[in-house]
This record gives C-alpha cells, structure tokens and sequence, in this order.
C-alpha cells in the first residue's frame, strides 16, 4: 500500500533531552493514523518535523513517496494541519482569519473559506471577533482551517481538545467521511484512547519518545483478544514456572495474581503446568483483555487515558 | 511576497497600537514648540533631533515588535508558516510593512516640516532650504533604518517577549545621542554615533567609514534576523 507518510529512525533531541527517539512511522495512503500518547510522549514534536517547524536531529521524513528534504514547495501546499493550539489573529473574525490563510496560500476557489466555515458548522461573516470565541469554537476554526485547500493530507494535532462529546463526535464523523468518501489520509494524534480506538484505521503508540507499536486497529483488538488471570499461592515461584512454559508473556498484577497474554496454551493446561510445579491455584478466568489494558502493559503500566 | 504583504495589511485592520504609534509619530511634530532663533536649517535640526533621532526609532521598534511578538504570542505563526508561506517571505513581509511604515512617517514628517516652515518663517524661505530640508530628513530616515536593523533579529529571537527589543532600540537611540560627544574615527565607526555624525551640519566624522559602519550594521542586523528566523524551532 502506498504511505504518505514514513519516517525512517526520526530523532529529536532538546538539549540532552530525547524528545522522539528513532521512530519509524507509516501513515498509509487514504487512511486515519492515530497517534496515541500521554502528555510529553512526543506527537507534537513530531508532527512539528513533519511540517518543517522543527528540524529532526537525525532520521529522515517521506511525504508523498518524496524525501521531505528539498521538495517543501511541492508537499507542503498538498497538506493542511492543526499543531497544539489554534492560533488565529484576535482583532479578527473567524472570516477574516481565513480570508488572511487563503490569501497566504494564494488560493483561487471563490467559496473556499465560506464552505469551508459551513463544513465546520461556523458563521460565514459573522461579527464575533476571534478574541470572543469559545474554545470549542476555536477548535472548530482550526479545523476549518486546516481543510481550507482540499488537502490530501491532514495532520491534526488534538483537534478534538476542548470540544463537549457532541462535538467530538461530529469532528469524528466528518474526519471518517473525508477518508471513506474522499480517500483523504489523515495523522491524528491524542492522548485519549477511545477517541483513537472509535476514528482510526491504523494507531502508532508513543511513550517517552518511543514507537512502541504500529499496527491496524482491528489488528490489535485480533491480538489481544484473550488473557487469562490466574491466582495462586506463591506468584514468584508461579512466575519462574510461567516463564519457562509460556516466555515472557505474562505480568505479575498483585501479590497473589498473574495474567498471561496471548498464550497458545489452555486454561487447563496452564493450571495443569502450575499445579504440577507445586503452585496453589485458586482462580484461573479468560478474558478478553481492552486496548486499555494492552497499552498500559507495554507503557510499563503507566497505561494512558 | 506581494501576497504575504497584503495578508500583513489584512491582518492590520483594528489595530489600535499601530495606529497610535502613527499618531504620535505625526502629531508631536506638528506641535512641538521650537525656538525659532536660528535659520530654517537649524530650526529643522531641532525638531528632527527630537522626532527623527528619538522618537521613531523607539515607536519604530514597538511596530516591527508588535508585527512579529504578536505571531508568536498568538501561535499565529504556525498556521502562517504551515499555510505554506516560506520563511523568508514571512520575514520579507514584516521588514517590508516596518520599511514602509518608517517611510510613510518619515514624508508625513517631511510635510508637516515644510508646512510649518512656511508658517513660522515664510514661503521663500522653504523654497530656499526645500532641497536641504529634503535631503536631511530622507538621509536621516534611511540611514537610521539601516542602524536599527539589529531590532529585527532580536524581535525573532525574543519570541514572545517585548522588552528586549524595546530596550535595545532605547539604548541605541541613546548611543546616538552620546554620539554627539564623539567625533571623528571614533564617532564614524560605531553605527548609531555616524547616523547622528552624518546628520551634524559640518560634523566631524570620516564619511566613508560611517557608511560603511552603518551598512555593514544593517547587512548584520537583516542578516542575522534571516539566519535566526530560518533555523527557529517553533
Ligand atoms: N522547544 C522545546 N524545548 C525543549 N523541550 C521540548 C521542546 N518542545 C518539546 N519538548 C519536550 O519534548 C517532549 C515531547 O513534547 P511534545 O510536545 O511533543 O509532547 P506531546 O506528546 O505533544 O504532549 P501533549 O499531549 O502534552 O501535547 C516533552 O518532554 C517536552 O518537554
Ligand atoms: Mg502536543
């Protein structure tokens, strides 16, 4: 499938902080990309590299099929993007903000930044300086904004934050028909899994800098479909026994509780392998584990909102 | 270019700062009292002194500071630069609207300086000093420019601040001053001292030096605004 975007071992270094560090992203081609983490994980700062606004310490970014480097002219007016907060001129209306972007990127479509304002449900004309605007509001005109050319491409940095549900929904809904029905690709990004789960098509997890998954959504939900709980007696030695039967694919929970992911193995036969090594079990369920608790294992257990 | 400068006129409108420093810049010549003892050049001299030498190159710096500490304070520099506008069209834009709003004073100064000649000395009297008036006030205008460029390069890196700018104008308006104090090498190859030199009837300085220190100043300053703005992370 083609990528829009792909970036190859992307680092980005403040100081001797590592903000992002080697990350390998593929968005593909007319499809949502959901980049999921926690405040500080790093998704700003990388779609700030991908639209030139930091400059990447090392890696590189494709856009398009073309390295990024040396070919800004020719990407860049074929995406429209949101990065942290919607920043608008407030001596201005909504209109006026617009009309400013428009000229800015010398477009010639008559009714651009009207439809535009009336896909985001915003007054065309209207009165109310941006100053005035409410958060949802702003949000809104950003998102208003970043469709104003028909890009093929949109990144979006939170373009849900401050929206009430009803307005989340409708922002999903609309993102969802502009990729089903208009084949735009779309990188998304926020620390809110649900939001990602119920819009995306593909999620990348990033924590601390790091890409610690890639995958398609239902993918994901395929993979971790199942794991079993299991309370014993003794789970330090439960867990020497774990390890040489099913690797390390389990986690200690509490004191007295394990779970095990993905394992092949039966319920009977994981109680079978821990009884005969001496393990009192007292519990043993399958469940079928939520994308919660898949990311809060593999963020260490910091999990994510 | 022409398009980012006119999206910076369209991002101008209601704006009250602008307007006031405009305000100031034209009213204070148009009545400041000056002792008229001396010829019509003398007189000139003075009230250049106080407008040309003082007053706009502070209210000149809180215009480009506005122009530029507003992108940032606003993060409308994001959506600006990711519209795509090129960086240094951006940058272009605002020293083109700085340039020529210091122009657009600096005749509206020339107007009000020739109109009042004619008020407190009489029309022949302008027509005499007309040439000379002319070429003192544009030459004073540009070349302070010139030496004020280095604002621009601290407004970039200052981002969301003010003061900084705001004070560097303010100490170089001052160094101008303590110009007057200077002559000679000394007064021609500091910057700020050879526009006040340059300006003197018969000032002691070396012409070709304080040339070369006021534009090599502004190659520095305009340059350093270029290379700053262009590697900012944002
Ligand atoms: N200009 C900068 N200078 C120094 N450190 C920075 C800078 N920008 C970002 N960082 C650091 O890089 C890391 C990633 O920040 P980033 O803004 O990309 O996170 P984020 O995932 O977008 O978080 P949030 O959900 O809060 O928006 C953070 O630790 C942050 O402190
Ligand atoms: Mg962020």
């Amino acid at each position: 499938m083609d990528l829009a975007i792909e970036t190859n071992m992307l680092s980005k270094r403040y100081g001797r902080q590592t903000a992002i560090n080697r990350a390998s992203i593929h968005v593909k081609t007319g499809r949502i990309y959901g980049l999921l983490g926690r405040n500080g994980a790093g998704k700003t700062t990388i779609m700030k590299m991908m639209l030139g606004l930091a400059s990447p310490t090392a890696g590189e970014i494709q856009m398009f099929g073309k390295k990024l480097v040396g070919n800004q002219k020719e990407i860049y007016p074929r995406i429209g993007s949101i990065v942290e907060v919607p920043g608008f001129y407030p001596n201005l209306t909504g209109t006026e903000n617009l009309k400013v972007f428009a000229k800015l990127r010398g477009m010639i479509k008559k009714d651009a930044v009207k439809e535009a304002l009336e896909k985001v449900n915003l007054p065309y004309n209207d009165k109310k300086k941006f100053a005035a605007y409410s958060l949802g509001m702003k949000q809104r005109l950003g998102i208003a904004n970043a469709i104003l050319n028909d890009p093929e491409l949109l990144i979006l940095d939170e373009p849900t934050n401050g929206l009430d549900p009803i307005g989340i929904a409708e922002v999903r809904a609309y993102l969802r028909k502009l990729s089903g029905s208009y084949g735009k690709t779309i990188l998304i990004s926020s620390h809110i899994l649900s939001e990602i789960a119920l819009m995306a098509d593909d999620v990348g997890i990033i924590h601390e800098g790091v890409l610690l998954e890639e995958s398609s959504i239902a993918e994901l939900n395929k993979r971790n479909e199942k794991y079993v709980s299991v309370e014993v007696s003794d789970v330090s030695l439960a867990a020497r026994v774990l390890e040489k039967s099913v690797g390390q694919n389990f986690e200690v929970v509490s004191e007295n509780a394990l779970r095990i992911y993905g394992s092949r193995r039966s319920v009977s036969d994981i109680n079978r392998v821990l009884v005969e090594a001496g393990v009192e079990v007292s519990e043993l369920i399958a469940h079928r584990a939520n994308l919660e608790d898949y990311f809060k294992r593999i963020t260490g257990g910091v999990g994510i909102a | 270019m022409l398009r980012a400068i006119v999206a910076e006129q369209m991002k101008l409108k209601g704006n009250r700062l602008l307007f006031l420093c405009s305000a100031i810049a034209l009213t204070l010549p148009a009545i400041l009292v000056v002792n008229v003892e001396a010829d019509a050049i003398g007189w000139v001299y003075r009230l250049q002194f106080l407008c040309q030498f003082f007053l706009y190159p502070i209210l000149s710096s809180f215009v480009i500071t506005f122009l530029i500490q507003k992108e940032y304070a606003d993060q409308t520099i994001i959506n600006s630069l990711t519209a795509p506008v090129a960086r240094m069209t951006f940058l272009g834009a605002k020293l083109a609207v700085w340039l020529i709003w210091y122009l657009l004073i600096t005749f509206g100064f020339w107007v009000i300086v020739s109109v009042r000649i004619t008020l407190v000395f009489d029309v022949e009297t302008l027509l005499e000093s007309w040439g000379t008036i002319t070429a003192m006030i544009l030459k004073t205008g540009i070349l302070y420019f010139c030496a004020m460029s280095p604002i621009a390069w601290i407004a970039v890196m200052q981002r969301k601040m003010f003061y900084l700018s705001l004070l560097a104008a303010f100490l170089m308006s001052s160094a101008g001053f303590a110009g007057l104090l200077t002559h000679g090498m000394m007064g021609s190859i500091v910057p700020w001292f050879a526009v006040m030199l340059l300006n003197m009837p018969n000032g002691d300085v070396v012409a070709s030096v304080a040339y070369a220190s006021i534009g090599t100043c502004s190659a520095v300053g305009f340059g350093l605004a270029a290379c700053s703005f262009q590697m900012q992370e944002l």
